[in-house]
């Protein structure tokens, strides 16, 4: 029905007057012809430096990983070489699996986090100043909150000080067993604040009455937030997920900051994949010069991602409930 | 109409690609150099910062220079990273006439593709003010030894030697009569807990200490070059040999005897060193650089002494790294940079570095402080080694990977079988992609 009127409109409105069409289609055909005549100096600019400092870059990459190449002499051409060796290298097997705990267990507490904080923060008195107070760490530089987390938690840091203050043992927090799951917690602390206000802003936007008529059908809050609020935040979710998988690919600074030194890169055994990247090229107090080998790592997680990032969409996707 | 318009867009980003990968190409003309009258200035990139006392005594150095020669030094103080930035102006035209890091670094960024110049002739130049004494005068043979490059690349101004550290208030005894064996080191441990202090204090998440650490061992039981033979080994088979066991074993079971002090495998550096300066651990393995770095925070009465690695059989070579300059192959005013090289090299810069800044100079005729008498006499007792035994210079993917090996070792992660199995995996795996 709304199509036939439209096309009914539309029928009435171009046969009003010849003239006008004709007046309206010159009008048209002038705003067109500038628009298209500032369509490249608009343009321009942008793709330039987007290939220059993006695309160029990414195929450069590509092409150096079928290369030996030390940064500074020809490079060698090699073939899939790198990939074969990489495949089989158990330093990047580690990496490829921290890469993954970040991505999943990182992710998921993150997730359940922020939609817990969401539950208790929507009707809350002062949300809005427990949301900054959540965000904080998201916007301090991961270098510095990585410098403050090695003060508090080293063997005679601030948690041990407190252990000892009540009598208990000091904890190794820092030793190379805990060192990874510290570097999780990490990561979740300073990224729930985000992921919760993504969130929280999504189940804002519900109408209240959808909950007072799940109150009113006699729910609990678990019930309201998997029959209301999931679902009417799930596109919002989904966009989350991609981006919080993106992210994580690249978390760099709070690891490279948190498990090593001024100079030396840190062990490794808590490498992720951008490490790995950095590791093998510019990293440590001597570097590998490696950078046909660490670009081969970085496009096999970077298509291994994608194809994570498909997955994950494809998964996620609902018809959008519109409200 | 939108087909042309997406055709020329296309067209021009091809363009830009084309143009970005030729200017890259242009990048790093290895004639570069100017005629030597030419060159009336030159681009220094530092390993120091401004603020520190090695920067004041050069910054001293270039301004004598500048007054007394006209070459004008245009001096930028980069840091400890200067080499992964001149690495990546190799390629542009931007590169500097003048660098100095430690020679590991060199020879990996510059040394491994000719990218630096064969300094010999630099030996033979007169240094400052002091008619017929030459670089070589100031820099003995016995460091050319260290420069494992095809040609000296490296003139060195300062030399670092890992020993151990301790106080000679607290173990006098050990002055005059140092432990020379590992038995009779970890002898005086019992001794050294009894006084209330753990024996060793050592940052074990700085890794390039755990290195130092246990390779400094491997070489003590395998000989000078042995261990960078072993890493060379493509089968990876010289893990297995006993004189390895013997070294990884004794490194091992200094965690198991808790001779370490408490929370060293969870603190963040440098906070055991802090602590042995606090006197809360007797010894403290580590470089030259502990008079500048830790001197101020030791008591006054701490009589600060060191001594040489422990030995375990014969061999009883120092570590040893030399920091100093090299010239890039594709440097403009390679002359003019020389020159100041063999400037710095006498004997007023050389006593100022001693003096001010509390390093070891490569000459031996220049006075040090008292704190750094027993080193002095050390290097001149002892024959020398590239510290690592090389392998840092030569391998240094392998070696950041045998790094976290070192560590679980230390931390007692990892046992000595353990380590050699893992040794041999990470060495192999290196072997596959540079073999």
């Amino acid at each position: 029905m709304i199509r036939e009127a439209e096309r009914a409109t539309a029928t009435t409105t171009a046969g009003v007057t010849d003239e006008g069409a004709v007046r309206s289609s010159g009008a048209r055909s002038t705003l067109e012809r500038d628009r298209r005549r500032l369509f490249l100096p608009f343009v321009l600019p942008a793709l330039v430096l987007y290939l220059v400092f993006f695309i160029g870059p990414a195929l450069a990459a590509v092409w150096i990983s079928f290369t030996r190449w030390n940064g500074s002499t020809d490079a060698e051409w090699v073939g899939t070489r790198n990939y074969e060796v990489l495949v089989d290298d158990p330093v990047f097997h580690t990496a490829f699996v921290n890469t993954l705990l970040i991505l999943v267990v990182v992710g998921v507490v993150v997730f359940v986090i922020a939609f817990g904080l969401t539950m208790v923060l929507r009707e809350m008195r002062g949300r809005n100043a427990v949301r900054s107070i959540l965000f904080t760490p998201y916007m301090v530089s991961a270098i510095v909150l990585s410098i403050l987390w090695g003060f508090i938690f080293q063997y005679d840091g601030l948690v041990n000080s407190l252990l000892e203050a009540f009598g208990m043992e000091p904890v190794k927090w820092l030793s190379a067993g805990n060192l990874m799951p510290m570097i999780l917690l990490g990561m979740v602390w300073i990224n729930v604040g985000l992921y919760a206000m993504i969130i929280l802003a999504a189940v804002d936007r519900i109408p209240n009455q959808y909950y007072e008529d799940a109150a009113l059908a006699g729910t609990n809050s678990l019930q309201r937030f998997f029959y209301v609020t999931l679902p009417m935040t799930w596109d919002v979710v989904a966009v989350a997920a991609t981006l919080w998988t993106i992210n994580s690919l690249k978390i760099f600074e709070f690891i490279f900051a948190f498990g090593g030194t001024t100079t030396d890169l840190p062990s490794t055994d808590v490498w992720n994949s951008a490490l790995f990247v950095y590791g093998m090229s510019f990293g440590g107090r001597t570097p590998a010069y490696a950078f046909g080998y660490a670009s081969a790592a970085a496009v096999l997680m970077l298509i291994l991602f994608a194809v994570f990032v498909i997955l994950l969409r494809r998964i996620m996707r609902r018809e959008p409930i519109e409200f | 109409m939108r087909l042309p318009t997406l055709r020329r867009a296309v067209a021009v980003a091809a363009a830009t690609l084309l143009t970005a990968s030729g200017l890259a190409a242009c990048g790093g003309d290895d004639d570069a150099a100017l005629p030597a009258s030419e060159q009336k200035e030159f681009v220094y990139w530092s390993m120091w910062q401004e603020s520190e006392p090695v920067a004041k005594v050069i910054k001293a150095a270039i301004a004598s220079f500048e007054d007394e020669t006209g070459i004008k030094v245009d001096v930028q103080w980069q840091g400890r990273e200067v080499l992964t930035k001149v690495k990546a102006a190799l390629n542009t035209d931007d590169v500097p006439d003048l660098v100095d890091q430690g020679f590991p670094a060199i020879k990996a960024a510059l040394g491994l593709d000719d990218q630096a110049m064969d300094l010999s002739s630099v030996y033979d130049m007169d240094v400052s003010g002091e008619a017929g004494r030459t670089v070589r005068d100031a820099v003995p043979e016995a460091y050319d030894e260290l420069n494992t490059a095809e040609s000296l690349i490296l003139v060195p101004y300062y030399v670092s030697a890992f020993s151990i550290w301790y106080s000679g208030r607290d173990y006098p005894e050990l002055v005059d009569s140092p432990p020379e064996t590992w038995s009779d080191f970890t002898a005086l441990f019992d001794q050294v807990k009894a006084n209330g202090q753990a024996p060793i204090a050592q940052d074990a998440d700085l890794l390039s200490y755990d290195s130092a650490l246990v390779d400094a061992a491997l070489v003590r039981t395998l000989g000078v070059g042995n261990l960078h033979a072993l890493v060379s080994d493509e089968s990876a088979e010289g893990w297995d040999a006993p004189e390895v066991h013997e070294a990884l074993d004794a490194i091992a079971q200094l965690a198991v005897d808790d001779d370490y002090l408490p929370g060293y495998d969870s603190s963040k550096w440098p906070a055991m060193e802090k602590a042995w300066a606090a006197d809360k651990a007797a010894f403290l393995h580590m470089g030259s650089w502990v008079p500048y770095a830790l001197g101020p925070e030791l008591d006054k009465d701490y009589d600060l002494h060191t001594f040489n690695f422990p030995t375990f059989g014969e061999e009883s070579a120092v570590p040893v790294t030399t920091y100093g300059y090299a010239v890039p192959s594709a440097a403009e005013a390679p002359d003019a940079a020389k020159k100041f090289i063999a400037y710095f090299l006498g004997s007023k810069w050389l006593t100022k570095l001693s003096t001010d800044a509390e390093i070891l100079t490569p000459d031996p005729n220049i006075d040090v402080p008292k704190i750094l008498e027993d080193q002095q006499a050390m290097l001149a007792d002892n024959d020398l080694y590239l510290a690592d035994d090389g392998i840092v210079a030569d391998f240094p993917d392998l070696t950041t990977r045998l790094a976290s090996l070192n560590q679980g070792l230390i931390t007692g992660e990892l046992s000595a079988d353990e380590y050699v199995d893992k040794a041999k995996e990470v060495q192999e795996q290196y072997w596959k992609l540079n073999g």
